[in-house]
């Protein structure tokens, strides 16, 4: 007896859904006939994208620019679930990190998932049937890596900013959660500045993450990230909110 | 993402099977194709269930005695997933609370659970296919209530466990994980037996949870238990391990 989840017409808006993580999320809501809408600030990632997914409502817009989100997601119906994938990573140690980087990914990170939530959330409270948030965060939200900037910071709030609209959606039978992914090769994870860095330290760092997770496991499996988003946005719990759930092969827990 | 949260042919083992969250588990389990281990002391509470559930395999066992344990589990063939639900509760204040509660309490909620885990996890091992494990904790674990918070401390002596376990088993592809409910509404919620006095404290607890619970909601539906437990239990991922998923309405993130 398979078990298959039900999202057949359940509206999604999905950030960053040009690549990685989102683009993972998208494939699998659309084989699973939900009404997609993809929204990323690349358009050859959303065109390719569309091809792929025919049925997706392509958003192209720069979630650094908030008016600009403004305009593209206001006239966007009322959704059932949102997730807020969209994230950027400028890895610095912590001398080196400047304004520019500290502004940059605190502005998509942390700042647009607020005022876009604020947009989809009025929607879904005058609808009235309730919803299902889920913010992309990471382990570094809890353990921070090092050379990551501020990334860990933003992740920390992202976290905070989980909890707090829990805490005030909850009477809307809105749910708010988030995932903590572990590191997941993609894009964000080949960084070019990565690259520039020395191959040996490189190395060193990545069994470092080994030595410290239990199931010796660096890259999480893109499968769990999307699974795990999948039941927490899904109508599988009512009363699943406010929590952080990380996906890390036990990094954070020892 | 093919055949998630399959269990057909899976072998699952659930202790405090007879009634309750256990009961509700192993119910799903069935329905889902699993061969059904059901651990209870309850001889009357098996009847009822194998009646119910032709295909489960009933084992009569009081968690409560460690010597009794082995004796009753090592027969057992190698499993897929243990879920260690069985759990007593003795309110009391701390400044009144027995040796003997405190004993009663821990053997069955803390040294249960790890005896058990012992048992099946070793088979695991020697297998070497790995398996899931997820014990039922409480939001008690992280936020203890008034008249009960010895409870809380085996509840928070749980999720060590399932950390430590977690941290040891990982490199076998053996993931632990636990659910943290608030209250369910079941026989060991419900307040029948109690006095007229603990009934009164009760019903002051009861409002002391709802009015910090930003869904409102009092009473976590058994389906959300089921299904959160389920889905950790499952083969949806590989790398959530060491996890304590809250199932609170937000509870915790306030």
């Amino acid at each position: 007896m398979t078990f298959e989840y039900n999202f057949t017409g359940t509206k999604f808006l999905v950030t960053g859904a040009g690549r990685g993580i989102g683009r993972a999320i998208v494939t699998e809501l659309h084989k699973k006939r939900a009404i997609v809408y993809a929204l990323s600030k690349n358009s050859n990632n959303l065109t390719t994208l569309k091809e792929e997914c025919p049925q997706i409502i392509t958003i192209c817009a720069d979630l650094s620019n908030l008016e600009q989100t403004k305009s593209a997601v206001e006239s966007i119906e009322a959704v059932d679930c949102l997730i807020n994938n969209a994230g950027v990573i400028e890895p610095a140690d912590f001398l080196g990190i400047s304004q520019e980087q500290f502004d940059k990914q605190f502005n998509v990170n942390l700042k647009a998932v607020v005022f876009l939530s604020q947009l989809v959330v009025k929607k879904m409270i005058a609808v009235g049937n309730g919803g299902s948030i889920v913010n992309m965060s990471s382990v570094c939200s809890q353990r921070p890596m090092r050379n990551s900037g501020i990334y860990s910071c933003t992740k920390a709030a992202l976290d905070m900013l989980t909890k707090t609209m829990a805490l005030e959606l909850g009477v809307h039978k809105i749910r708010v959660n988030s995932l903590n992914p572990g590191l997941v090769n993609t894009d964000m994870t080949n960084h070019e500045s990565y690259q520039k860095q020395n191959p040996e330290d490189m190395e060193k760092a990545m069994q470092q993450v080994i030595d410290r997770t239990p199931t010796q496991t660096l890259f999480m499996p893109m499968s769990d990230v999307v699974n795990a988003t999948l039941f927490l946005a899904s109508n599988q719990t009512s009363q699943i909110t406010g929590q952080c759930l990380a996906v890390d092969g036990g990094y954070s827990a020892n | 993402m093919a055949e998630i949260n399959n269990f057909s042919g899976k072998k699952c083992l659930v202790t405090g099977a007879g009634r309750g969250i256990g009961r509700a588990v192993v119910a799903e389990l069935c329905a889902r194709g699993a061969t059904v281990y059901a651990v209870s002391k309850n001889p009357e509470n098996l009847k009822a269930l194998k009646k119910e559930f032709p295909n489960v395999i009933p084992v009569c066992v009081d968690l409560s005695k460690p010597e009794e344990i082995g004796k009753a589990l090592e027969p057992i063939e190698t499993l897929d997933c243990l879920i260690n639900n069985a759990g007593v509760i003795e309110p009391a204040e701390m400044l009144q609370v027995s040796a003997e509660s405190f004993d009663r309490q821990f053997n069955v909620n803390v040294k249960a659970a790890l005896i058990v885990s012992q048992i099946v996890a070793k088979k695991m091992i020697e297998r070497g296919e790995g398996g899931s494990i997820v014990n039922i904790s409480s939001i008690n674990a992280q936020r203890p209530a008034l008249g009960i918070g010895l409870y809380s401390c085996t509840k928070a002596a749980l999720d060590m466990l399932t950390k430590s376990l977690a941290m040891e088993l990982g490199h076998h592809k053996i993931r632990v994980n636990s659910v943290n409910p608030a209250s369910v509404l079941t026989d060991m919620s419900s307040t029948e037996s109690y006095d007229d006095e603990g009934k009164v404290k009760m019903q002051a607890h009861h409002d002391r949870l709802l009015s910090r619970t930003p869904t409102q909601t009092l009473w976590m539906p058994v389906g959300d238990v089921v299904n959160a437990v389920l889905f950790l239990a499952s083969n949806a991922t590989s790398q959530i391990t060491g996890q304590c998923l809250g199932i609170d309405g937000g509870y915790l993130a306030h």
